[in-house]
């Protein structure tokens, strides 16, 4: 019997935890493209665009995002180019005290913007790292051993590979200070349903109500 | 299709975390649709129902993992597309559907006589005059509900609060979280879609109620499609798209807020008044007298037609 009212309120607060969860959870599952590093920096034919994402940046995880759009001449907003998409572009991480080196392909595939390219890492140490992105001109992908070759369509030699950097510091892994609020408000909110369930339990039980007595029919020629 | 377009229409943000709430969602709703078909002949669950909530979930997810989602952050114009989606479209179809019994439906026997029983224990409890069932009815009343959609539809796309967001995910998601949230409480009111808790109002009241929300629409969509300056700045910092300059696309985005964004408001008063008419010829119609037979021109009928005089 015990058992059994056991289960039952397992159930019930699986069922309000699943209601919970299930129409809040898509609407807060939202990725941000991260912390912008590199604003409309131009570098040769390209403006550069780079972002590092998560925010702060921890041991583990480091993603960096990179947007290129044409460098038009006699523009000085920057903004009138349109986005180059088949540029071959490359991130390398150096730790700087150690001289550790990890180095990535940034791709559209990686990106959830297929106009944008990508790279992922998962960085051991803390503390300052270089972040060196280098652009080579559309169709040099396989074209880095001979240098005069010109680069796809573009019409640019594969030899202007084109580099940016900026540094960035990681820190150590946080505590996971948010799974931690998620937990203590999951609590919270079945405290609150039992106490309201309680608080909301009739003084006292509703009887139902006793079967009217069906009157016996009367006997033929009525009653006296 | 050029390479812009096509990398564009590729560009589908298919997070497990957000796919899989949506389509349990979508399957719970349908098994107790399929229930409540069952037992009911399809008087609570019929095809209307069904396709409203399912429309209304596909429009979840057309906001939440679609190109539109993933090009929010880029044009300001398709970011008001999606928050137009998120809070005029997708809640009053899920509230439509009156999902909530079918949600019950879809629950095994003793769960759903549990779960009924709680929700009918707490409409009994704010029912009584009681401090905390008063502050809850008030704060869940019509007023309050267009009070706070007003407050976080206009918070949101304040130009520090909306930078924020675009920057940090956890905001963003926030921000939708809030506006959904601030649109169902709204969209209730207005579908009369159980658990009710207040009386229902009368449907020239909600037809009011729901043309109100157009001035502050309106308020906002022109203010973003006449201002002079960038409101917010976070879109000088991506690459533009097809050479549409950051002036350009606040108009767009003001412009799509204030006239597709009025329109749903005047679409939900149409629907709701047709409904007012409709159920008030049907009044006439039950009050209207028996028809006459023939020959019994003499009887009473309250000043009816009769046979004789119909001629």
């Amino acid at each position: 019997m015990c058992l059994s009212k056991l289960v039952h309120f397992s159930k019930a607060i699986l069922l309000l935890l699943l209601s919970g969860i299930l129409l809040p959870a898509p609407l807060l599952a939202h990725g941000g493209v991260g912390v912008q590093h590199l604003n409309n920096v131009p570098a040769g034919p390209f403006r550069v665009y780079v972002w590092s994402d998560p925010e702060p940046p921890q041991v583990g995880e480091y993603h960096v995002t990179v947007a290129l759009t044409e460098n038009m001449e006699g523009d000085s907003t920057g903004l009138a180019g349109g986005p180059v998409l088949d540029a071959v572009v490359t991130v390398e991480l150096t730790h700087e005290e150690s001289g550790e080196t990890l180095s990535a392909r940034a791709t559209h595939d990686d990106a959830l913007n297929k106009l944008f390219y990508e790279a992922s890492f998962e960085p051991a140490r803390q503390g300052n790292w270089s972040v060196r992105v280098s652009i080579l001109p559309p169709g040099c992908a396989t074209a880095q051993g001979s240098s005069e070759q010109q680069g796809g369509d573009s019409g640019l030699s594969c030899e202007s590979e084109q580099v940016v950097s900026f540094q960035d510091e990681i820190l150590p892994k946080a505590f996971p200070w948010r799974a931690l609020l998620g937990g203590i408000l999951s609590i919270l909110l079945i405290m609150g349903a039992v106490v309201l369930y309680w608080a909301t339990k009739p003084p006292t039980a509703i009887e139902e109500p006793a079967p009217a007595k069906q009157q016996e029919p009367a006997p033929a020629g009525g009653h006296s | 299709m050029s390479p812009l377009t096509k990398a564009l229409l590729q560009s589908w943000d298919l997070s497990p975390e957000i796919l899989v709430p949506l389509a349990l969602l979508g399957a719970l709703h349908f098994a107790g649709w399929l229930r409540l078909r069952r037992r009911s002949v399809g008087r609570f669950a019929n095809r209307w129902r069904l396709a409203s909530y399912t429309g209304g979930i596909l429009i979840l997810a057309l906001a939440l993992l679609s190109p539109i989602a993933v090009l929010s952050g880029q044009l300001f114009s398709i970011h008001m597309v999606q928050h137009l989606l998120l809070m005029m479209v997708a809640p009053p179809l899920l509230l439509l559907a009156n999902p909530f019994p079918t949600f019950l439906w879809a629950l095994p026997t003793r769960m759903r006589v549990a779960v009924a029983t709680a929700f009918r224990r707490l409409a009994h409890w704010l029912a009584v005059n009681s401090f905390f069932g008063r502050t809850v009815l008030k704060a869940t009343s019509p007023g309050s509900a267009w009070a706070l959609y007003v407050l976080i539809f206009f918070a949101w796309h304040d130009g520090n609060a909306y930078s924020l967001a675009l920057q940090f995910g956890f905001l963003h998601g926030l921000e939708h979280f809030t506006f959904v949230g601030a649109a169902l409480l709204f969209w209730w009111h207005v579908t009369a879609a159980a658990p009710r808790i207040h009386p229902k109002p009368a449907q020239w009241m909600r037809v009011a109620y729901v043309l109100a929300m157009i001035p502050p629409n309106m308020l906002l969509g022109v203010a973003l499609s006449f201002a002079q300056t960038p409101i917010y700045p976070y879109y000088e910092s991506v690459p533009r798209l097809y050479g549409l300059s950051v002036m350009d696309d606040q108009v767009w985005g003001g412009l799509i807020m204030w006239i597709p964004g009025s329109m749903m408001y005047v679409i939900a008063a149409l629907a709701l008044l047709a409904r007012l008419l409709v159920t008030a010829e049907h009044k006439v119609q039950n009050r209207r007298p028996h028809p006459p037979v023939m020959g019994l021109a003499q009887r009473n009928n309250g000043g009816g037609p009769t046979a004789v005089a119909c001629g």
